[in-house]
C-alpha cells in the first residue's frame, strides 16, 4: 500500500514538474525566440492598444530586416494565407468570399469597386440613359488568357447564364436587374434575352424593365466568361455541365490557374495577356490557413501574409512585435446591433426605444469586447463608405435622459423599483446566442444599465441556429445579431424596408420605403447620397435597431511585398496585379 | 461460412433502412438552411432555390427522392460546393484516411506493447507510471495538445512544419513529395496517437490480465516454457480475441476525420469539410456524409462478427 502511494506521489510530482517547466518557459519568453525582441520594460505597456497603433489604416513594419529567411528566399513567388476556397471557380456560382478571391484573380469584371465602395470603370465603362432604364457598356481592348479578345458576345453570354431556369448560384439577377425579356427567356418562350443587346463587338446595350441601381451589382460585378470556352457547357435550361468547368477556369484576369489542391493551395501564374499589363509577381499562391495557425505561418515565413487573422488586441500586438510585417486595419464590412421586435407593444413608443439606447453604455460594451479595435456606431453604414453621414444623433450614454424619456412615455417606477404601465411590468427578454464573445460582455452590462433604468432585463441564451429560428418566426423581443454591409448601400433595403427579405424586426416607416425606392431608381451618386442620408437619419431617430459597433479586419503582409492598398470594400485581390517583391 | 456471410449481410439491410430514416428525419428537423442564410436574395428567389434543391419537400418525399439516389450510388448534391456529395467525400476523405490509418497502426502497436507489459508487471512502478501518463494525456483536450505541440516543435524549435499537408510553393515530385507529406504528418499523428493510445492500452491490459490468470497459462509455465513464449504465444493470442471486435469498430473512424485536430493542423481532411457543412447547413452533404459513416459502422460490425468466428472456434461451435 505504501509503495503504491509513493509511486503515485512521485508520478504526480514528475508531471507537475513538466507542467511548471512549460509554464515557466512561456512566462520567460515575451515573444518567439526565432526573432530577436527588444523587450519593453514590463508594465510600461498600456492596457489598451499601444500608443502608436493606427486602428484605421496601415501600420508599417518597424524593422523589415527581421523578416524570416524562408520568406526572403522566395524571389518570384508570393504566398498569401487565405481560408480554404472550396473550388467553385466560376463567377456565376461563387458562394464563399474565398472562392470570390480566387475568381477575382482569374476573371475580370466590367466595373471595379473603389475604396469608398463606389464603382469605377474597369474592363468596361457605362452610360445610363435619361430614363435610367438603358445601360450601355463599352468594353476596353482586352484579351482572355488564351489570347482571344473579350467581346460584347462574351458579356451577353455571361449575363444570360444568370437568368437561366436551372441557374442555382447566389446571384438574384431577377430582383436586382430586371432585364426586358428575361422572364420570357426563363420560361422558354424566347431563344435569347431581348434586353441584352450586342450593338457592336465592343458595345452592349442593356434595357431594364424599371430603373434599378442594384443592377450594377450584377452587370458590373460578375466576371466575364469567354463564350468560346464555356459555350459547350451551356444548354438553356440545363446548366449541370457548367459545374464540370469549375476546376478548369478560363478568364481575362491578371492570373491563370496553375494548380488547385483542395484545402491546401491554389497556385496562380501571371497572365501575360492581362489588359492592364502582366502582373509583376510571376507566381502567386493562396495557401489555405486556419485561425489557429495563420499568425504563426506569417511569423515563420511559410506565408508572406494573411488575409484573415482576426483583429484581436493579442493578434495585433503579436504582429507588430514581429517587426517585419505591415498591418492594415480596416473597419469590417458589417456591424453588430440589437434587434427590437417592433411588433412588441412596449417598443411601439419611439421614446421608449430611444431610452433603451441612451440608457445602455455602448462604449463600455464595445471596449470590453474589442479593447479599442471597434467603434460604437449610430447608423448602419461604414464610415469609409461614400454614403456615410455623421449628421445623426450620437445617443451618448445618458441615464437621466433615458429616465426622463421613459417617464414621458408613461412608464412609472413601481414599488419594487421596476417601471410599470397599465399594470404591466417593464421586462425585456433578451434572446442571445451562446457561446458568443459579445454577449458575454453585453449581457452583464445591459442587465445592470437597464436595472438602473427600472427595467428587468432577462437574458435567454441558446444555440445560434435555434436563435435564428426564433428570429425567423418573429418569436423574440430583443436579440443581439450582426449584419453584413455591402459596397452598394441599397442592399440594406432588405432590412429596413417594410416587408424586406431581411426585415425580421417588423420595422416600418413609409418615408424610408419611399427613399429606398427613389434611391434605387437613381444612378447619380450625389442624389443618392442625399436619399441615404435621410434614410440613416430616420433609422437613427426612430431607433430601427440599437446600433452597436463595427469591429476591424486585418491584412497582414510581410513588408517585402509592397503595393497593397485595400479598404473594407476594395479587397486585396484588386491590387494583385500591382504588388511587387522588394 | 459463405451462408453465414450472406445471412449477416442481409441482416444489415433493415438496420440501414432504419438508420436512413432516422438521419433524414433528424436533418429535416434541424433549424436553418443554406438558402436562407444568404441575406442578399429576395424571398421569391429563396423559395425558387429551395424548390430546386428539394428543401421544401415534405419529409417523406425527401426520403424517397434521396433513397432513390442512394441506391444508384448518389448521395445527393452539395449546395455549398455545387458538386455531388460523393465527389466532395472522395476529394477529401483520403487525406483523413492517411492520418487515421497511421494513427491506428501506431496506437495499436504501442498499446499492445504497453498493455502487455503493464499487465505482466501489474502494480509495478512501470505500471503505475504508465497508468498515470495514459490518463493524463487522455484527459487533455486535443486542441490544447495540438496547439502546444505546434508552439513547441513548429514555432519555437522549427523542427516540424506548422500545418498543412505539403510545403506550399515547393513543388516536390516523387520521393521528395512523399517525404514532405510524412514530415507534415508527424505532429498530427503524434497528437492523435497520444490521445488514442490511452484507451486502447487499458483495454489490452485488462484483457491480458484476464488471460494471464487462467489455468492454461499456469499449465504452460508448468510445462517449463520460456516466459516469453508463455506471454506472447499463449497469453497474447488469446488476449487479442476481444481486440478483433474493436478493430471492426475502428473501420468507420478511419474515414470519419478528426475534426478538431485536422482543423488545428490545417490538414485537408473530411472532418473540417463536414464541420463547415453543418455550420452552413449544407443539407445533403451533412446527410450523405453521416450516412456514409453509419454505413461503414454497420459494415465494421459485420466484419468484427465474422472475424470473431474465424479466430475463435468457440463462437463457431454455437
Amino acid at each position: 500500500m505504501k509503495k503504491k502511494l509513493l509511486i503515485l506521489l512521485s508520478a504526480v510530482m514528475a508531471f507537475s514538474l513538466i507542467l511548471s517547466a512549460c509554464g515557466g518557459g512561456d512566462a520567460a519568453k515575451p515573444a518567439d525566440p526565432g526573432t530577436k525582441v527588444e523587450t519593453p520594460a514590463e508594465g510600461e505597456k498600456p492596457a489598451e492598444g499601444d500608443s502608436g497603433l493606427n486602428t484605421e489604416g496601415l501600420n508599417k513594419a518597424t524593422d523589415p530586416s527581421k523578416a524570416p529567411a524562408t520568406a526572403a528566399a522566395r524571389k518570384d513567388t508570393v504566398i498569401l494565407g487565405v481560408p480554404a476556397p472550396s473550388g467553385v471557380f466560376h463567377p456565376a456560382y461563387e458562394e464563399s468570399s474565398y472562392d470570390v478571391w480566387v475568381n477575382d484573380l482569374l476573371f475580370t469584371t466590367l466595373l471595379e469597386i473603389q475604396k469608398d465602395g463606389s464603382y469605377a470603370p474597369h474592363l468596361g465603362d457605362y452610360k445610363v440613359s435619361d430614363d435610367n432604364k438603358t445601360i450601355t457598356f463599352t468594353l476596353k481592348d482586352a484579351k482572355f488568357s488564351d489570347g482571344k479578345p473579350v467581346t460584347a458576345d462574351d458579356v451577353v453570354f455571361t449575363l444570360t447564364l444568370l437568368y437561366d431556369k436551372s441557374y442555382d448560384g447566389p446571384s438574384d439577377a431577377f430582383a436586382y436587374a430586371p432585364v426586358v425579356g428575361a422572364k420570357d427567356y426563363k420560361e422558354g418562350k424566347a431563344q435569347s434575352i431581348s434586353g441584352l443587346k450586342v450593338v457592336d463587338p465592343k458595345t452592349v446595350e442593356i434595357t431594364l424593365e424599371k430603373p434599378s441601381v442594384l443592377s450594377l451589382d450584377v452587370f458590373g460585378a460578375t466576371g466575364i466568361l469567354p463564350k468560346h470556352v464555356y459555350e459547350s457547357a451551356y444548354k438553356p435550361g440545363d446548366l449541370s455541365k457548367m459545374k464540370d468547368t469549375f476546376l478548369n477556369p478560363v478568364g481575362s484576369g491578371p492570373y491563370t490557374l496553375e494548380k488547385f489542391v483542395p484545402k491546401q493551395e491554389v497556385v496562380f501564374k501571371a497572365n501575360p495577356n492581362y489588359f492592364l499589363g502582366a502582373p509583376k509577381v510571376p507566381n502567386l499562391i493562396y495557401k489555405a490557413t486556419t485561425e489557429e495557425t495563420n499568425l504563426q505561418l506569417v511569423q515563420t515565413g511559410e506565408t508572406d501574409g494573411d488575409t484573415f487573422i482576426s483583429a484581436t488586441l493579442d493578434n495585433v500586438e503579436a504582429i507588430r512585435e514581429f517587426g517585419f510585417a505591415d498591418l492594415m486595419l480596416n473597419p469590417t464590412n458589417g456591424y453588430g446591433f440589437i434587434g427590437l421586435n417592433h411588433k412588441d407593444e412596449k417598443f411601439s413608443d419611439k421614446r421608449v426605444r430611444q431610452a433603451l439606447v441612451y440608457g445602455l453604455n455602448r462604449q463600455d460594451v464595445v471596449d470590453g469586447v474589442y479593447q479599442g479595435l471597434a467603434d460604437v456606431i449610430n447608423i448602419p453604414q461604414s464610415k469609409v463608405s461614400w454614403a456615410y453621414t455623421d449628421e445623426v444623433n450620437k445617443y451618448e450614454y445618458d441615464l437621466e435622459k433615458a429616465k426622463a424619456l421613459l417617464d414621458e412615455a408613461g412608464w412609472k417606477v413601481g414599488a419594487d423599483g421596476i417601471r410599470e404601465k397599465d399594470g404591466k411590468k417593464f421586462t425585456i427578454t433578451f434572446t442571445a446566442s451562446t457561446p458568443n464573445t459579445v454577449n458575454e460582455v453585453l449581457i452583464p452590462i445591459a442587465k445592470e444599465n437597464y436595472a438602473q433604468l427600472g427595467i428587468d432585463f432577462v437574458p435567454d441564451q441558446m444555440d445560434f441556429n435555434a436563435l435564428l429560428d426564433k428570429v425567423e418566426k418573429g418569436n423574440f423581443e430583443m436579440v443581439f445579431l450582426a449584419s453584413a454591409l455591402t459596397p452598394n448601400p441599397q442592399i440594406s433595403q432588405g432590412t429596413f424596408r417594410t416587408g424586406g427579405n431581411q426585415n425580421k424586426y417588423f420595422f416600418s416607416n413609409p418615408r424610408v420605403d419611399e427613399l429606398y425606392k427613389l434611391a434605387n431608381e437613381e444612378f447619380d451618386l450625389e442624389k443618392r447620397k442625399a436619399y441615404y442620408k435621410e434614410i440613416y437619419q430616420i433609422t437613427n431617430e426612430e431607433v430601427a435597431q440599437i446600433f452597436l459597433y463595427q469591429r476591424r479586419d486585418t491584412l497582414t503582409t510581410n513588408s517585402r511585398i509592397q503595393g497593397f492598398d485595400t479598404s473594407p470594400y476594395k479587397d486585396f485581390t484588386a491590387d494583385a496585379a500591382a504588388i511587387q517583391i522588394q | 461460412m459463405t451462408t453465414q456471410v450472406i445471412r449477416r449481410l442481409l441482416q444489415t439491410i433493415p438496420t440501414l433502412i432504419g438508420v436512413s430514416i432516422v438521419l433524414v428525419l433528424i436533418f429535416h428537423l434541424i433549424p436553418g438552411n443554406f438558402v436562407d442564410s444568404n441575406p442578399t436574395i429576395s424571398k421569391e428567389r429563396a423559395t425558387e432555390l429551395k424548390e430546386m434543391y428539394g428543401l421544401n419537400d415534405p419529409v417523406h418525399i425527401k426520403y424517397i427522392k434521396w433513397t432513390q439516389g442512394v441506391l444508384k450510388g448518389d448521395l445527393g448534391y452539395s449546395i455549398s460546393h455545387k458538386q455531388p456529395v460523393t465527389t466532395i467525400i472522395d476529394r477529401y476523405v483520403w487525406n483523413s484516411v492517411l492520418i487515421a490509418g497511421a494513427v491506428m497502426v501506431l496506437s495499436w502497436i504501442i498499446a499492445i506493447i504497453v498493455g502487455v507489459f503493464s499487465a505482466v508487471r501489474q502494480h509495478s512502478f512501470f505500471d503505475g507510471v504508465i497508468t498515470f501518463l495514459v490518463f493524463a494525456v487522455m484527459s487533455l483536450p486535443s486542441f490544447f495538445l495540438g496547439l502546444l505541440a505546434i508552439k513547441l516543435f513548429a514555432v519555437d524549435m522549427r523542427i516540424f512544419p506548422i500545418g498543412g499537408m505539403t510545403t506550399t510553393g515547393a513543388n516536390y515530385e516523387g520521393w521528395a513529395h512523399v517525404w514532405d507529406v510524412l514530415e507534415h504528418m508527424i505532429l498530427p499523428v503524434i497528437v492523435l496517437t497520444a490521445l488514442n493510445v490511452g484507451g486502447l492500452t487499458r483495454y489490452f491490459r485488462t484483457s491480458m490480465l484476464d488471460v494471464i490468470k487462467q489455468d492454461f497459462i499456469r499449465t504452460a509455465r508448468a510445462k517449463g516454457l520460456k516466459e516469453r513464449t508463455v506471454i506472447f504465444k499463449h497469453a497474447l493470442r488469446n488476449a487479442m480475441i476481444p481486440a478483433i471486435t474493436l478493430l471492426g469498430f475502428e473501420i468507420p473512424s478511419l474515414f470519419a476525420g478528426a475534426m478538431i485536430t485536422e482543423s488545428i493542423f490545417n490538414w485537408p481532411g473530411i472532418g473540417g469539410v463536414f464541420l463547415d457543412a453543418i455550420t452552413a447547413r449544407d443539407y445533403f452533404l451533412m446527410l450523405g456524409y453521416t450516412f456514409f459513416i453509419a454505413f461503414l459502422t454497420i459494415i465494421g460490425n459485420v466484419v468484427a462478427d465474422l472475424m470473431y468466428r474465424v479466430v475463435d472456434p468457440r463462437v463457431r461451435m454455437k
